[in-house]
């Protein structure tokens, strides 16, 4: 064996094992959710090659799981294709803008993502209670938009910045508008860019756990409170919680693998260029 | 003279344009922080919900006054720290080794991002269920081997750690594909010239690698750090505090004050502490981005 195979083939193994442990406890939530409940307390019941959907069914049937997943897509999509709308135009100005604070408001706009939330949820409640929209989609989309459209701003301003100026002139001498050249020429060139951006969003949306908890009750309930709400009730019976666990991370694990490269490059947020 | 042209359009299109994404993030991240902050100077009432008169810094004055303040910003400091430090050396050492490229690379890169992106609620959980002191997962392997297991997160003097080391588990993975992606578009000039001048693997990595790659790994590290001091997810399903006040972090605490003894006044001075925390963090982040553009 060569010196550089037997390299590769070492890179090969400590990339398997570092594979194994980024990806062992998903996969063993996912086991556990396969198999009949009455075996999930032992390891021997656990590492069994008895597969069943008992606890799937059961869980789809006897909870309120069914109606949070919908209430989950519902918000990530609305709030994603909202934040979308709003931050294409804005993050075009930022980028055709010859002003030199645009750039400065582009950080400034990043780094409202960074704010805790807390001191953003504490006011909200207070607002939605007294507007009675607690507990609805509205107060949800609506709030997933203090950190979906900062990113959004952000991201979209680095492609937008990305198209030649020369296709817009092009337009313009042909006596396109602003919006015009914005809408049929700008907006097409970032399809890629708009799709990751929104993906990250959705991410973002689906897997948030505490404006979702102070501000839902049963009616607009999203998946990760459902799933602490189980852990509470259902604390003993695993194959219930794994079931929903997995029910909860799958898609969003699959979405994320589809367009798995640009999204490191969204979460990284200036760290890669 | 083609710039000349769009500079003359009229430059009203950029309020149209920007208005609508400005007045949302106002109404939803300014305002909500100005409210906060005007209510961390009020007095609040848990019976009636409604907001009292002003009493300047007493919150504050009663937070500072609380030791439980003081430990639960140790604790988010040590989760931090701890965190992030544990993320950043495993994930630069594992990067190190394994950026060449190998049989299959691509794909263990696409799937290493798992972790980052399942749903942080379902991480708590799926921990939960390997912590459990006798049926889960960790125990039983150390059970079979003849050693007793801790209890993970019913032990005060070990919760704390249970939760950081499912924090790095988490996070450990951005930062190395991060690394991946930096020690990927390292210009190869110096690495070749280092050879040349007869330096050894070992030296090339400590004195050339490495300080290329510091200016994406220290953003990588600020925003990470940053997202640490607010973790609430995983703690809150893992342990919600717990045991007693184990891992009462910061978040934590503001959550606990805020909406379980419904002292949102409590719960708003705790955030503003906490955006204290995080204003200078950030700020260091738009200084390094910065650096890093004109440098590009």
């Amino acid at each position: 064996m060569t010196r550089k195979s037997f390299r590769n083939y070492l890179r090969l193994t400590i990339a398997l094992i570092v594979l194994v442990v980024f990806l062992f406890p998903f996969l063993w939530m996912i086991n556990i959710s396969l198999k009949p409940q009455t075996s999930v307390f032992d390891l021997s019941g656990v590492l069994s090659l008895n597969f069943s959907l008992s606890a799937y069914v059961d869980v789809f049937t006897t909870t309120e799981l069914m109606s949070t997943f919908i209430n989950s897509i519902v918000v990530a999509i609305s709030t994603t294709l909202l934040a979308l709308a709003l931050s294409a135009p804005a993050a075009y100005a930022f980028a055709r803008s010859s002003k030199g604070y645009a750039k400065n408001i582009s950080f400034w706009i990043l780094t409202l993502r960074m704010a805790p939330p807390i001191g953003v949820v504490i006011p909200f409640y207070l607002f939605a209670r007294s507007l009675h929209l607690l507990d609805t989609h509205f107060v949800l989309i609506v709030l997933y938009l203090s950190f979906n459209l900062p990113f959004s701003i952000w991201m979209l301003t680095g492609f937008f910045k990305g198209v030649p100026a020369e296709i817009e002139e092009a337009a313009f001498i042909d006596g396109c508008s602003r919006w015009g050249v914005f809408m049929r020429i700008c907006v097409p060139c970032v399809t890629p860019g708009l799709v990751a951006c929104g993906v990250i969003a959705l991410i973002f949306s689906w897997n948030e756990f505490l404006f979702a908890m102070i501000l839902t009750d049963i009616t607009a309930r999203t998946l990760p409170v459902t799933i602490a709400s189980f852990l509470l009730y259902y604390g003993t019976q695993w194959g219930r919680l794994c079931a929903a666990g997995t029910v909860v991370a799958v898609p969003i694990v699959v979405i994320a693998l589809a367009f798995q490269k640009r999204i490191v490059h969204g979460f990284s947020m200036g760290a890669l260029k | 003279m083609m710039h000349a042209i769009s500079k003359k359009v009229s430059d009203r299109w950029f309020l149209f344009f920007v208005l609508p994404a400005v007045l949302v993030l106002l109404a939803v991240t300014i305002y909500p922080f100005v409210f906060s902050l005007t209510l961390s100077f009020r007095s609040f009432s848990t019976r009636t919900l409604q907001i009292g008169g002003f009493v300047g810094l007493a919150n504050y004055a009663d937070l500072l006054a609380d030791i439980s303040t003081y430990r639960a910003i140790a604790r988010t400091m040590v989760f931090t720290g701890i965190s992030v430090l544990g993320s950043t050396l495993i994930a630069l050492a594992l990067s190190l080794f394994l950026y060449k490229p190998f049989p299959g690379h691509r794909v263990f890169r696409s799937l290493y991002i798992v972790p980052m992106v399942i749903t942080p609620v379902t991480v708590g959980l799926t921990w939960r269920v390997l912590y459990n002191p006798v049926y889960g997962f960790i125990n039983a392997v150390l059970r079979s081997i003849g050693l007793q297991g801790p209890s993970w997160l019913s032990d005060t003097s070990i919760a704390l750690f249970s939760t950081i080391l499912v924090d790095i588990w988490q996070w450990t993975p951005f930062l190395f594909l991060i690394c991946l992606a930096g020690l990927d578009s390292l210009p190869l000039a110096p690495l070749e010239a280092a050879s040349v001048d007869g330096a050894t693997g070992f030296q090339v990595t400590r004195h050339v690698i490495i300080p290329l790659l510091f200016p994406t790994l220290r953003i990588a590290v600020l925003i990470r750090t940053i997202d640490a001091v607010r973790t609430f997810d995983i703690i809150h399903i893992l342990t919600r505090g717990g045991p007693g006040t184990a891992t009462e972090t910061l978040t934590l605490l503001g959550y606990l004050r805020g909406f379980q003894f419904f002292h949102l006044e409590e719960g708003a001075t705790i955030s503003i502490v906490l955006l204290i925390i995080v204003i200078p963090l950030a700020q260091l982040y738009i200084r390094f981005s910065s650096k890093k553009e004109s440098r590009a």
